[in-house]
């Protein structure tokens, strides 16, 4: 078989690779076919009929999803043919749809309502009246589990989501029900749709009949800002959207990234927004005083834990970093604890929940998103506390820098009582966990959502992740710029600024971050060596 | 039921007799000779060649020569190979197949014993159409009776070829008449049609290659081993050899199975052996091979013969050979309706515009024929029909389309009636009831 073959397409020439589609090469090479049952991580169904193109030396038209392109093959997409009945399909999905784009929850990322826009108009037609005058059929809405909705009249039985249940998730709870123009999407009796990775049917469903109810109405799409982020969630790394309205975060959408989670996310981190709106967050930074904590300015606080950090320097300090803060504040901790002399550190353990394997998806049992990338960035070899604390109580070291943001971590018995007889713990850390109240000195922190940086998944991808919120604490600033702030303090000479310059400087010097660049991480990230 | 046969040739021979169903009779008649011949004196090979040579085209409706489909088995694919028999005869007026199974069941049998042993399959099944319970009971019977001859089963008759032949019943689908629906049905999934290529001989049932053929098809096979692929070419045109069993139903003095040899003048069948129209009406027009295919009005039937080739000149399809007649009693608007009824209800829902389209063509054709249609509708009708031809996954959307493509086309003063009358012009027998919704 050739390595390429040479298609026409609109009466440009392509090179193609054999086994590959029609709509495939088309829209590899920028030209638009509308499509609604093909998705690029599904199997072909060919039931939508909208992606028909023109194919010369055939009969009929062909569905350019399940054509595969052949040497010589002359296609056209945009003839009066293929214009027609693109727009009679449309034609047909719309006699049955309800309209109700003005309360639908897809409008303005609905397929069907972007192809009626573009494709809809008959060639040579000028009215936009519907030509269907009959009443229609109206299906009931129905609950497919308790997270998913179906509004079954607006369903364009694309069978997308059908497919994603055999294929994906492997656990085929969906299928059609009835037959003909009354054919329902529905599930298998005693078998609602309730498994880990449901909700990316919502995404999936081309048009608004399948529902994520928390999303239900919560705002309309065009209103949401879109960042690119990493979910937190588990070591995995999935790629992910925050879209939030006025700063606060209305939900949490797959980002494609075919290295790590394909299409797709599980169902507890699309709704995981315990880092959001939280009322323990840490507001402004604090100093214990007479065994309770009172507020500082951000100046005085630098200066007095620069002060209280110059009487536990040398190999007295150490450093805590934390699988919850991205790599560059963990280099951050680690510059400081090595300015001032420290050299030991360690990183605390991370919450270990369930590992669940789909065929399409494999969800982590480590539910933190960088501890490979805080071992890495320490140089460490494991995650745990358990010599450091044996230094404490040694009363080798009298001073810890501590990075928090662990939600489901309580602090062991063990390190309760280590880092009770220090002489001097600085946390920084988002909220009230329980070693912030052990802190001597106490700075607000931003969460992932809240700041720039780079997590390392549990296959050793560096991603970057981006700040898609303000803080919702005033004074909450990532933790390297509190580091930086005290090494300057204490006359430190740091030649780099902002994460971009900590993750090229730490790729210098570590040896699984070599060759990389912050800049060229790029969307969906590079593997570390 | 055998008052209703009248013309016989190879296929239906003896038919009308009592006791044509039983092996005993069909052994006297010369049965299973072909099974014996084909065992003991030909390759696999040869069979196939035979059959390629006899021009014998699927009895089913498309008219695809049966030995080029054999021939496209995929080969080398350490697989097993199944014969699929299509059975599930559920076209309005088709009741051709039906007949076979009734009176002349071991017919397929041997034909399906042999063609299996020709594409080297070990395992056939029947797949019968819900509705024939009686037929599948018989079917079970004719096949004891077979096994326990030995013509069936483990090393049939000495040869060493093994093969086993299972009734399997539909739920009562249209839809899986259609040879992938078929196959999605028998592994037990809903019968939605599958996406072409890949084709049932390389991937078909149970992910292996498969040949589906049609039970008329199938009980050709032992007569064109028995006597020639020469003497069957001699039958029938250059094209379309050998005959057709066509059931006529509808206005004419005797409906019923008549086996004539292919190309017969359509107006012979219709006013020799059917003896005409009834008496007091005229003929309106006819429908030649099953309710998908495009009607013929009166005026356009002098000249059609029933062959592939005349028919498909004369704009319509020979199909399943099953020819309704209309006489002038009856209203196209009416007729229409009907049909489009039945294919709203079949149609399966994969495909947009025959799943749509179907519905809309009933909800239009229901307010033309009470009167509540509008000009602009007989365009609508047209217009939906083109957009729903050829643009699905299987023909059904096609076979909704094409008679009510045609009726408004050939009858298009009646449809206008219906609007400027305000309601059907025929007065019309109404002691049959048809369900309101489709």
């Amino acid at each position: 078989m050739p390595d390429k073959v040479t298609i026409t397409i609109n009466g440009n020439e392509y090179k193609a690779t054999p086994g590959r589609t029609v709509l495939q090469t088309a829209l590899d090479n920028g030209i638009n076919i509308p499509h609604f049952c093909w998705h690029p991580a599904l199997s072909i169904a060919g039931n939508c009929r909208i992606c028909a193109v023109e194919i010369e030396g055939a009969p009929k038209l062909g569905i350019s999803c399940n054509e595969q392109v052949r040497d010589g093959m002359v296609v056209h997409t945009e003839s009066e043919k293929v214009l027609r009945a693109r727009a009679s399909v449309l034609e047909f999905l719309l006699i049955n749809h309800p309209l109700d784009c003005s309360v639908c929850d897809k409008a303005g990322e609905c397929t069907l309502q972007n192809y009626t826009y573009e494709h809809g108009r008959y060639p040579g037609c000028a009215s936009t009246d519907s030509r269907m005058t009959l009443p229609k059929i109206v299906p009931t809405t129905k609950e497919l589990s308790s997270k998913i909705w179906i509004w079954a009249n607006r369903c364009i039985h694309c069978s997308r989501c059908i497919r994603f249940c055999n294929e994906i998730t492997g656990t085929g709870e969906l299928t059609f029900t009835k037959r003909g123009v009354r054919s329902e999407i529905d599930c298998h009796p005693g078998r609602p749709i309730d498994n880990n990775l449901a909700l990316n049917v919502v995404d999936i469903c081309p048009v608004g009949a399948l529902l994520d109810k928390e999303f239900l109405y919560a705002s309309r799409v065009w209103f949401l800002d879109r960042r690119d982020s990493v979910c937190p969630h588990c070591s995995k790394g999935c790629n992910i959207h925050i879209e939030s309205f006025r700063n606060e975060v209305k939900r949490h959408v797959p980002r494609p990234n075919s290295e790590v989670n394909s299409f797709w996310i599980c169902d507890v981190g699309r709704h995981n927004f315990s880092y959001y709106g939280r009322d323990d967050r840490i507001r402004r930074p604090e100093m214990r005083v007479d065994g309770g904590f009172e507020e500082r300015s951000r100046g005085d606080a630098i200066k007095m834990i620069a002060e209280r950090l110059r009487e536990v320097s040398g190999d007295k300090l150490a450093g805590i970093g934390s699988a919850q803060c991205t790599c560059e504040d963990n280099y951050a901790l680690r510059q400081l604890v090595e300015q001032l002399g420290g050299k030991a550190f360690a990183v605390r353990k991370t919450h270990a929940g369930d590992a669940e394997k789909f065929p399409g998806l494999e969800i982590e049992a480590e539910k933190a998103p960088n501890s490979r990338g805080a071992l890495a960035t320490l140089e460490l070899g494991r995650l745990g506390t358990d010599s450091l604390c044996k230094q404490i109580e040694a009363g080798k070291i009298e001073g810890v820098i501590a990075l928090g943001n662990e939600l489901d971590v309580p602090l062991g018995e063990q390190e309760k009582r280590a880092l009770g007889k220090l002489k001097f713990l600085l946390v920084l850390d988002s909220w009230r966990s329980d070693l912030a109240e052990m802190a001597h000195a106490l700075l607000p922190a931003a969460n992932y959502s809240e700041k720039d940086g780079s997590f390392v998944n549990s296959a050793g991808r560096v991603q970057r992740i981006h700040q898609c919120l303000i803080p919702e604490a005033s004074e909450a600033m990532s933790e390297w710029i509190w580091i930086k702030r005290i090494s300057d303090e204490l006359e430190g000479d740091w030649d780099f600024n902002g994460p971009a310059g900590l993750f090229d400087a730490m790729a210098k010097r570590i040896g699984p971050f070599s060759g990389l660049y912050y800049q060229a991480l790029g969307e969906t990230g590079l593997p570390m060596k | 039921m055998r008052h209703t046969i009248y013309k016989t040739d190879f296929l239906l021979e003896g038919a009308t007799e009592e006791g044509s169903e039983a092996i005993d009779f069909y052994e006297k008649q010369g049965g299973y000779s072909a099974l014996k011949k084909a065992l003991t004196k030909m390759s696999p090979e040869e069979v196939t060649a035979e059959v390629k040579e006899s021009g014998l085209r699927g009895r089913g409706g498309a008219g695809f020569p049966t030995g080029m489909k054999w021939g496209f088995l995929a080969k080398g694919t350490g697989k097993p190979v199944y014969l699929l028999v299509n059975a599930d005869e559920s076209e309005p007026g088709t009741f051709k197949d039906r007949s076979i199974i009734e009176f002349r069941p071991h017919t397929l049998i041997e034909g399906s014993v042999i063609s299996s042993y020709a594409i080297g399959a070990h395992t056939a099944y029947i797949y019968i159409r819900g509705e024939f319970v009686r037929q599948a009971e018989m079917l079970e019977k004719a096949l004891a009776d077979a096994r326990k001859k030995g013509y069936l089963g483990k090393n049939v008759l000495g040869s060493g070829f093994d093969v086993e032949i299972h009734v399997h019943r539909g739920a009562g689908a249209y839809i899986c008449g259609e040879e992938t629906g078929l196959i999605e049905s028998l592994e037990g999934n809903r019968g939605y049609p599958r996406l072409k290529p890949p084709y049932p001989a390389a991937i078909g049932v149970f992910g292996s290659p498969t040949i589906v053929n049609n039970v008329e098809t199938l009980a050709n096979v032992p007569f064109i081993i028995d006597k020639g692929a020469s003497w069957f070419k001699g039958i029938g045109t250059e094209k379309s050899t050998g005959t057709r069993i066509f059931g006529v139903s509808g206005h004419v003095k005797r409906p019923g199975i008549y086996e004539l040899p292919m190309g017969v003048p359509l107006r012979e069948l219709l006013e020799e052996h059917c003896g005409g129209v009834r008496s007091g009406h005229r003929l309106k027009g006819v429908i030649p091979g099953g309710s998908s295919v495009p009607v013929l009005r009166a005026d356009e039937i002098d000249g059609v013969n029933l062959d592939f080739e005349s028919c498909a000149q004369a704009g319509t399809m020979l199909g399943s050979g099953a020819m309704i007649v209309l006489d002038d009693s009856v209203c196209m608007v009416d007729t229409g309706l009907n049909l489009a009824r039945f294919y709203a209800h079949e149609s399966c829902g994969q495909c947009t515009p025959c799943r749509e389209g179907c519905w809309w063509m009933v909800g239009i054709l229901n307010r033309l024929e009470k009167g509540e249609g509008r000009t602009e509708d007989i365009d609508l009708l047209a217009d939906i029909t083109d957009n729903m031809m050829f643009k699905t996954i299987c023909p059904l959307g096609d076979a909704a389309a094409m008679p009510v493509e045609s009726y408004v086309k050939k009858f298009r003063d009646e449809f206008e009636k219906h609007v400027t009358e305000g309601g059907c012009p025929i007065k019309k027998d109404k002691s049959i009831k048809v369900p309101e919704n489709a």
